[in-house]
C-alpha cells in the first residue's frame, strides 16, 4: 500500500540515502500518533543531495513556498526550504532542513550510517526536535522517552514526574551525573509535586528558547520576507528549475547565509 | 511504576500500536485525506522549520486545530477490510 511521504521519502533516497524522515511523520512510525499533514526532511548537506531533491520535486510539479533556497549556503545556516504541489486530492507540502535545531554536527553526521531500509530520525533526535515552542510536541517526546530502551536515555527525556520517580529509586548512581545535563533529576529526592513543577519550568524554558531562535531568523528574515510577494508572482507557473534560479537569485541579495 | 500512569497521548493515538503495516497507511492515508478539509485555514502556515507564516498573513493568531481525526468506527472499518495483523 502507497503512502505519499513513504514514496517521496524513496525517491530522495534513490541510489544513495539523503533524506532522513523527521518530525510528524516520523512520529507516525513510530506508531505514536498522526498529528501532521505535512513531511518534514533532514538532508544529507551536499550538493548532489540538493539537486536530487529538487528534482523528483521539479518531477512532481511542486513550487516553492516562502522559505530559504534549497541551496547548501542557506542550508549551512540553518535555514528551511518549504515545497507544495498536489497529489491526488491531497496538498503535499514538504520541508527541509540541513541542521536541524538542538543537533550537534557529530549526531548529524551519524544519521547518515542510518539504515538506508528505515530513514526514520532516531528517539533521541526525534525528542531533541520535538522541544519546540508548541505544548504538543512535549507529550510526544514523553511517549518518545518510553520507547528508549537505555535508562539513562529516558531519564534525559521523561515528561512523566512518577516515571522519573521510579527511575531514579531504581538507579540513583545514576542521578548525580545525569543532573549535569538535566538539573531537574536533583528534583527528584524532594518528591513528586516538587518534580512536575520542575518539569513544568523546564517545558516553559525549553518553549522560549525556541521562540527566542525563531525570532533571529525572523528578524533575518525580515526583507526576505517583504519581497516574497513579489518573487512569488516572478516565479508563478513556472517550472521548479527556472523557479529555483530566481529565488535563488533573489535570496542571495536579500537572505544572509545565517541567520 | 504506580498504578497511576502520566497519560500524553490518547488511547487512540497510541493504537496505533496494534495495527498492521498495511492498516497504519491505509489510516494515515484517511487522515491526510480527511485533513485536506482545514487547507484554507492554514495555507499560510508552516509546521516546520524555521519560517511560521508566509508573509501578508497579517497579524499573529493561535493556530488551528490542522484536522479532523479519523472516527473510531472508520478505524475499526479500515482494520475489518485489511485483516492482516501489525507484522513488526
Amino acid at each position: 500500500m502507497a503512502n505519499i511521504y513513504l514514496e517521496l521519502t524513496e525517491q530522495f533516497n534513490t541510489g544513495r540515502l539523503r533524506a532522513i524522515i523527521s518530525s510528524g511523520q516520523a512520529v507516525v512510525l513510530y506508531r505514536l500518533a498522526i498529528m501532521s499533514k505535512d513531511g518534514d526532511w533532514i538532508l544529507r548537506e551536499d550538493a548532489e543531495t540538493m539537486s536530487h531533491v529538487l528534482g523528483v520535486l521539479a518531477g512532481r510539479g511542486a513550487h516553492y513556498r516562502f522559505g530559504a533556497p534549497l541551496d547548501l549556503r542557506w542550508m549551512a545556516g540553518g535555514w528551511s526550504a518549504h515545497f507544495e504541489f498536489r497529489s491526488a486530492e491531497l496538498r503535499v507540502r514538504t520541508d527541509f532542513v540541513t541542521r536541524p535545531p538542538r543537533l550537534q554536527l557529530d549526531s548529524l553526521t551519524q544519521l547518515w550510517e542510518t539504515d538506508p531500509k528505515k530513514p526514520v530520525l532516531g528517539l533521541i533526535e526525534l525528542a531533541e526536535i520535538k522541544k519546540t515552542n508548541r505544548e504538543k510536541d512535549y507529550a510526544v517526546i514523553g511517549e518518545l522517552a518510553r520507547l528508549m530502551g537505555d535508562r539513562s536515555e529516558q531519564m534525559l527525556y521523561s515528561r512523566s514526574a512518577r516515571d522519573l520517580l521510579v527511575l531514579t529509586a531504581a538507579h540513583p548512581e545514576l542521578v548525580n551525573e545525569l543532573a549535569r545535563r538535566r538539573p531537574l533529576l536533583r528534583e527528584a529526592v524532594a518528591g513528586q509535586a516538587r518534580l512536575e513543577t520542575a518539569l513544568d519550568a523546564e517545558r516553559r524554558s525549553l518553549m522560549h528558547a525556541n521562540e527566542q531562535r525563531l525570532a533571529r531568523y525572523r528578524e533575518a528574515a525580515k526583507h526576505w520576507a517583504a519581497a516574497w510577494p513579489a518573487i512569488e508572482k516572478e516565479i508563478n507557473g513556472l517550472a521548479l528549475p527556472s523557479a529555483h534560479e530566481i529565488v535563488l537569485a533573489r535570496a542571495l541579495e536579500l537572505l544572509p547565509f545565517a541567520s | 511504576m504506580d498504578q497511576l500512569r502520566d497519560e500524553f497521548l490518547s488511547e487512540e493515538d497510541l493504537d496505533l500500536r496494534n495495527l498492521s503495516e498495511d492498516e497504519l497507511i491505509a489510516y494515515w492515508n484517511l487522515w491526510l485525506k480527511q485533513a485536506q478539509a482545514t487547507n484554507d485555514l492554514d495555507e499560510k502556515d508552516y509546521s516546520h522549520g524555521v519560517f511560521e507564516t508566509a508573509p501578508g498573513h497579517g497579524e499573529y493568531q493561535p493556530p488551528l486545530e490542522t484536522s479532523r481525526r479519523p472516527q473510531s468506527q472508520e478505524r475499526t472499518k479500515l482494520r475489518r477490510r485489511s485483516g492482516d495483523r501489525r507484522s513488526l
